[in-house]
């Protein structure tokens, strides 16, 4: 050690005359407040992973049925699936078609309605 | 298996748990603050830096892995992070800003010898290259062990002792004139 430095423990004993800083209420309420802020933005993205899996399903069901009343409330989609195997079956109709007379009653052999080629 | 007195906090706080966000800060705050005073010589700006490293805590709380790392090392090494992220952000001082540099010369009053002192020694310690200064605020002012303390910083435990024996050295030899306080 040089002649023109202090030793080691009076070095100690200086640094420890350094009185540690005081922490402010002002900084811990910052700090809470960034808590309060991120745990909201979690429970955010919570709810934005269940929507964005909600998307998928209904691109999923919009691909398979394009159209189609996927997107239902589950007691509503039975009814809709009926209706929508109904208009499936009956929707051949001849471009044509503006009302019952001008029906292209050969374009409606898969009908259930039997009685549509009757008069011809 | 290490057993980290932080871990329970640290997964209820992860969860939601205010209360142990609360005491987490509790426990670390006050240490984090003074290295980040230390480092950065800036009340303000280390409140700042202070209070990145607790978003991250929260951010990354309900990811934590317990028995991977410490947890207070991680925190201490985000803190640091933090500083050095500042001081790599600072312009080069201007001259003007040396008036800030404590006077060596102690004061006329007496009452403020202690004061003055003090501001000595920290303006000793803001001199010093800053990873010297990070090694002296972990080793001396924290209680960190040197394997702590280089893990915090992210060096070898050698590169920790050269560090910090160096530090000490221009220490010893700056405060010199303290030498009969």
């Amino acid at each position: 050690m040089d002649v023109n430095e202090l030793d080691d423990a009076a070095l100690d004993r200086l640094l420890d005359k350094v009185a540690p800083p005081a922490v402010t209420p002002a900084l811990e309420r910052r700090i809470l407040g960034d808590f309060d802020r991120v745990r909201m933005h979690a429970n955010n993205q919570v709810e934005q992973s269940r929507w964005s899996f909600t998307r998928l399903v209904r691109r999923f069901g919009d691909a398979v049925w394009p159209g189609g009343p996927v997107w239902q409330p589950a007691g509503a989609f039975a009814v809709a699936l009926v209706i929508g195997l109904g208009v499936a079956v009956f929707a051949p109709f001849d471009i044509a078609q503006q009302d019952d007379a001008t029906a292209n009653v050969f374009a409606l052999d898969g009908s259930p309605d039997v009685d549509a080629g009757q008069g011809i | 298996m290490m057993i980290d007195p932080d871990a329970d906090l640290v997964a209820r706080a992860g969860r939601g748990d205010r209360a142990a966000a609360a005491a987490l800060m509790a426990r670390h705050l006050p240490r984090m603050l003074a290295l980040a005073r230390r480092m950065l010589s800036d009340p303000a700006e280390a409140d700042d830096a202070v209070q990145d490293a607790f978003v991250q805590l929260w951010t990354h709380a309900a990811r934590w892995e317990p028995g991977r790392a410490k947890f207070g090392t991680w925190l201490y090494r985000v803190t640091l992070n933090k500083c050095y992220d500042r001081l790599r952000r600072r312009p080069t001082a201007p001259l003007e800003a040396a008036v800030h540099v404590a006077d060596p010369a102690p004061p006329p009053d007496a009452t403020l010898q202690n004061a003055a002192i003090s501001a000595q020694i920290e303006a000793a310690l803001a001199e010093l290259p800053e990873r010297q200064r990070a090694a002296i605020q972990l080793c001396h002012y924290e209680g960190c062990g040197n394997i702590e303390a280089a893990e915090i910083m992210g060096v070898s435990v050698e590169a920790l002792e050269s560090l910090l024996a160096r530090g000490r050295r221009t220490l010893r030899g700056r405060l010199i004139h303290l030498k009969d306080v």
